[in-house]
């Protein structure tokens, strides 16, 4: 009897002992996930440039593609000096002092350049549903869909100013022909430019045209017609006016019915006007090809 | 002296039972501020490869540069210990992943502001011209768990959520 009850005496010393050093470690360890050895988060410490040598070679393939024909063809009669001529294929840090102003389908060719680095170090101010209209609305307006700079909302003119950039290139019009019409979105993209001269007086403005709306997509005015003439007043004024250019990016968008190219089209059963990752090579070619 | 060996063992029992109760408090309390930020072996680049292998991700522009967080979101490399951020490269759908291990909880605060800026901006960029991903917006928030702060926007931010929070 008494040695029973030393040996449940020694166990119950046992399990104790146990219990105090050897339960509570394993609960430290649970609390923990594994550590990483995947880099793709990126630690402050760390500086991880951009490598430009892959994009500099997808350019140099894309001299031989056949939309360079479709260019040259489309520029042979672009004889006065407001269109920007074809010309010999400019190296990728031309973009370096551009700052692209532009709506959803401009946003595209940001990304575009964000997850490709095809633009070397182009600026972007660009928002979905931009137009030359609500651009000129006030910073605080509810409605108001301005680009970000740094994480804060600028006027475009304001923006321009902050991005340091000589060349501004805009592509606006999608959202305006729809509600304003042609004529009121011109004087819209009058207001505009000006304001963005009067701040940065010694940049020049590139006047893109509007793309094309894919076939059986467009509006009772939100179609092809209206483009096709708001661009021909883009160009017009261009010629008329020191510090801008005309840059026919519609131009090698379009199919033989004047409509986006269908393989273009990211959006068939959407809008029919946003961009594939092919149409972004297309045009950040002809950009470089129409630089004078 | 058998009296006074039971007292022992039973205190000694009380005793460790009570630590070990210490010690699961500590390692569960994930969601107040300093308890989080002292767990140092949470690397995003983990949860994010968690996240791909377990949810089909759009096609996305990955940002690495510390810079981008500038440029993009507002975020001060001052603010960032580690960061993780994609974005829809389609620029139509707003899927949208962005992690941010902030130093302190003055620059999560910071950080949450920027991120819910750039969620009320993806909103009303949307509300008017694509009711479908402002929808799935609307369901996304920008949440904060110590010094972790993330806005994550997709029609799959439920589970992508929870695979990021079973981390910390």
């Amino acid at each position: 009897m008494m040695v029973k009850k030393k040996i449940a005496v020694l166990l119950c010393a046992i399990i104790a002992g146990s219990v105090m050093f050897a339960g509570c470690g394993d609960n430290n360890d649970n609390s923990q996930s594994g550590n990483a050895t995947n880099t793709n988060s990126q630690t402050v410490t760390e500086n991880n440039s951009k490598n430009n040598e892959d994009n500099n070679s997808k350019q140099d393939n894309n001299s031989k593609d056949d939309n360079n024909s479709k260019e040259d063809n489309n520029n042979s009669k672009d004889d006065n000096n407001s269109e920007t001529p074809v010309g010999e294929k400019a190296d990728v840090s031309y973009f370096d002092d551009c700052v692209f102003i532009g709506d959803s389908v401009s946003l595209k060719l940001k990304l575009y350049n964000d997850k490709n680095n095809a633009m070397s170090k182009a600026k972007f101010l660009t928002s979905g549903s931009l137009g030359y209209g609500n651009a000129l609305w006030d910073l605080d307006n509810p409605e108001a869909v301005f680009p970000s700079y740094q994480g804060e909302n600028v006027l475009l003119e304001d923006g321009v100013v902050l991005t340091g950039a000589s060349k501004v290139y805009i592509m606006l019009g999608m959202n305006d022909i729809g509600l304003y019409g042609v004529d009121g979105s011109f004087d819209n993209m009058k207001t505009l430019t000006n304001r963005i001269l009067e701040k940065s007086p010694n940049v020049t403005i590139y006047l893109q045209s509007v793309t094309p709306i894919l076939s059986g997509m467009e509006g009772k005015t939100w179609n092809n017609q209206n483009i096709n003439i708001f661009n021909d007043k883009l160009k017009a004024y261009c010629e008329e006016n020191d510090n801008f250019k005309f840059v026919d990016v519609a131009s090698v968008m379009k199919d033989s019915n004047g409509c986006l190219i269908a393989e273009y089209c990211s959006d068939p059963d959407i809008m029919g006007i946003h961009f594939t990752d092919m149409a972004c090579k297309v045009w950040i070619d002809y950009l470089l090809t129409h630089t004078n | 002296m058998k009296r006074f060996a039971v007292l022992f063992l039973a205190i000694i029992l009380i005793l460790s039972a009570a630590a070990c109760g210490d010690n699961n408090d500590n390692s569960n309390n994930n969601n107040n501020g300093n308890s989080v930020s002292a767990n140092k072996n949470v690397e995003l680049s983990t949860i994010m490869t968690d996240i791909e292998s377990k949810v089909t991700l759009p096609e996305m522009a990955v940002y690495t540069d510390v810079e981008d967080m500038l440029d993009i979101y507002g975020i001060k490399e001052s603010d960032i210990k580690q960061f993780v951020a994609q974005v829809n490269a389609d620029g139509l759908a707003q899927d949208e992943i962005v992690i941010v291990e902030a130093v302190n909880a003055e620059s999560a605060e910071s950080v949450r502001e920027r991120l819910q800026k750039r969620y009320d901006n993806k909103l009303s960029q949307n509300e008017s011209y694509n009711p479908t991903q402002a929808a799935i917006i609307k369901a996304c928030k920008v949440e904060v768990n110590g010094n972790f702060v993330s806005l994550i926007v997709s029609p799959d931010a439920e589970k992508i959520t929870e695979i990021y929070k079973s981390y910390i």
